[in-house]
């Protein structure tokens, strides 16, 4: 398989100044604290973790859309986290990200033909392209009436302005997409719709999606491999298969555990993982899991462990396997 | 059964009054609580849950919104006709209420002990120093650590999960806690959180033999938490009945829709098209006599157009609006 994005121990700290009115120092906090990890063409990468585990300031750090602290993200052999926002632009419109709710990012007094060709003539794409065919197409392509074009954001429902952020993101033809927390604002049933699109566009367009969400169960049917992040590090990488069926981590296990099973006779009777996710400004010395672990062995209180990979493509950060 | 029910509700409409025009946010609605039961009212945006919570607290904003007609009945009480004053000694003694984000709840600039003593202060005529001792064994019952530090902590100083923590405990503190109302409870929250807090009011409410109104988008929460489930869709009640009927045997098309919706459905685990509902929520505005779900539904015919279907009744108390329940084979 061909690699589109490789990432190599990416860091991003935050300064954050300290508490009260005479201090002067800064605490840092780690949000995404050394993670390698390869994207493969074509495929679907979930990233999951609970709030502040970094997945969402990973999703941007890839883009360049903020500034990496320490590391390399390389796509096609270039390092785009080291380039100036000039030199990036010619890769922004390949690389495009989706949000959780694109009403924020869209101008309530443009109408949506606008909206949608606003990143083409941002690109000097406009003399390219036939703008009024673009919006048509990009219309089409995510489920939206062509009469819609005239509309303005504020017309449209929760789905229907998801549509509308995907039809933007598409519209520089890009060949990789981060979705961060892309379908989370969205009832269920809408949800449904917006995944399937996804899905779909993935195999009409040949797209790579980094997909970034807490949901468990949306990571799952969407990915083809699986991310799992605790306080600014991977815990656990592996395909999908290989984690439904055989996950190692005991954060993993507690996550997938925690998740509530729409079948009502598998009630869960485990008590799981006690306490609250530590801050990221001071996390937990040694394995930043051990205080809520059921497993933790001394060791885990010294040293973190390291990304191993105990089977081909499975990797696991955890002193119980190595 | 009939005495076994701590809440009832019958007939019960509210519409807001809004510049647009009136909106129907609940209709028709029946619905009881069995004592110690866990009854769980589930749907998407706008089927009318939340305001059928606030209904029952009598804390629908008026204007713009109206309780139009209906009763809610507590003990052979109607609540909707008691004075503001006797409303008051019901809200947080007989029935008290969580919400999703506990912070917008809890007083910035109090202690969380000083505001749970409030309660053993106003419903018990505790003084302080007592209310106090009995803060901090409340903050024990829902297993917040060191309790006897905490009762001195502000909101700000506390995770979502302990904050909600707080919540139940002002909530269970209450002299004869009959009812809790959780409007969505752990929709904020991280997922290894929720567990800890669906653990704790499951124990809880075990304890001290409450029933518990649960409402919810999660179907995988009411999955875990329900006896019994009530669907609404756009203001109406579309299904109800015992949390097996509803998850194995489902009869309205929302319900199985929804249901086919959720990716955590075992049969979407290696992959493949969820099978979306088409569409979008309608405009309460817009929507008219018949079912409300008709122009979603693939298998509505005219007269789902024109009328709300009857109730039809499957047995075991499961009950179905649908003009065709039991005549569709769902895929």
């Amino acid at each position: 398989m061909e690699k589109i994005l490789e990432v190599k121990n990416l860091k991003k700290h935050f300064e954050i100044k300290k508490e009260g009115m005479r201090s002067s120092g800064y605490h840092i906090l780690k949000a995404v604290d050394g993670v390698s990890f390869d994207v493969y063409k074509g495929e679907t990468l979930g990233i999951v973790g609970e709030s502040g585990c970094g997945k969402s300031t990973l999703g941007k750090t890839l883009l360049n859309l903020q500034r990496k602290t320490e590391g390399e993200v390389i796509f096609e052999g270039k390092d785009i986290s080291s380039l100036s926002d000039r030199e990036m632009k010619a890769y922004r419109r390949r690389m495009q990200m989706i949000f959780q709710d694109p009403f924020s990012s869209l101008n309530p007094r443009k109408k949506i033909s606008y909206l949608l060709t606003q990143p083409m003539r941002v690109n000097g794409l406009d003399k390219e392209f036939d703008l009024d065919e673009r919006v048509d197409m990009l219309l089409d392509v995510v489920g939206l009436d062509r009469r819609y074009r005239n509309r303005y954001p504020h017309q449209f429902s929760g789905g229907q302005r998801q549509r509308i952020g995907i039809a933007r993101a598409l519209s520089l033809r890009p060949e990789f997409i981060v979705c961060d927390e892309a379908v989370s604002a969205l009832d269920v049933s809408v949800q449904a719709q917006i995944l399937n699109l996804l899905m779909d566009l993935q195999q009409k367009y040949g797209f790579t999606y980094v997909f970034i969400a807490h949901d468990l169960a949306v990571v799952e049917l969407i990915s083809d491999r699986i991310i799992v992040m605790y306080l600014g590090r991977i815990v656990e990488e592996a395909s999908k298969a290989e984690l439904i069926g055989s996950r190692l981590h005991p954060y993993t296990k507690a996550l997938f555990e925690a998740f509530p099973d729409i079948n009502p006779r598998n009630k869960r009777e485990k008590k799981i993982v006690v306490g609250d996710v530590p801050s990221p400004i001071n996390p937990p010395q040694g394995c930043h899991f051990n205080p809520r672990c059921p497993n933790a062995m001394p060791r885990c209180r010294e040293e973190y462990p390291p990304l191993k990979e105990i089977a081909p493509g499975h990797k696991v950060s955890c002193w119980l396997y190595g | 059964m009939e005495n076994n029910r701590f809440l009832e509700i019958k007939g019960l409409n509210v519409s807001f009054y809004t510049q647009k025009g009136v909106v129907p946010a609940v209709r028709e609605l029946d619905l009881w609580i069995n004592k110690g039961e866990t009854l769980a009212l589930v749907g998407e945006s706008g089927c009318g849950k939340s305001v059928t919570a606030s209904a029952i607290m009598r804390l629908v904003p008026a204007p713009p919104g109206k309780i139009e007609s209906g009763e809610i009945l507590l003990d052979g009480k109607d609540l909707l006709r008691l004075t503001e004053k006797e409303m008051q000694s019901i809200r947080g003694d007989r029935i008290s209420m969580i919400f999703q984000e506990p912070m917008t709840s809890l007083n910035p600039v109090f202690r969380i002990g000083e505001q749970i003593a409030e309660v053993f202060i106003t419903h018990y005529s505790m003084d302080k120093k007592e209310a106090l001792a009995k803060a901090v064994e409340m903050l024990d019952m829902v297993k917040i650590p060191a309790p006897e530090k905490r009762v001195r902590d502000y909101p700000h100083q506390l995770s979502g999960g302990m904050r909600q923590r707080v919540m139940i405990a002002m909530a269970l503190s209450s002299p004869n806690p009959g009812l809790m109302i959780a409007d969505e409870p752990t929709t904020a929250l991280d997922v290894t959180i929720q567990a800890q807090i669906l653990d704790l009011m499951r124990e809880l409410q075990k304890s001290i033999q409450m029933s518990l109104l649960l409402i919810t988008h999660d179907m995988g929460v009411v999955a875990e938490m329900a006896n019994r489930v009530a669907v609404m869709y756009a203001g109406r009640k579309v299904e109800a009945g015992d949390v097996y009927d509803i998850f194995e045997n489902p009869m309205h098309p929302y319900t199985v829709g929804l249901l086919n919706s959720m990716p955590s459905n075992e049969k979407y685990r290696h992959a493949g098209r969820l099978e979306a509902i088409e569409g979008n929520v309608p405009n309460l505005l817009e929507i008219g006599s018949g079912c409300p779900f008709e122009s979603r539904c693939r298998y509505a015919k005219p007269v789902c157009r024109e009328k709300f279907p009857d109730v039809k009744e499957a047995g075991n108390g499961h009950s179905v609006w649908c003009h065709f329940a039991g005549d569709i084979k769902f895929i």
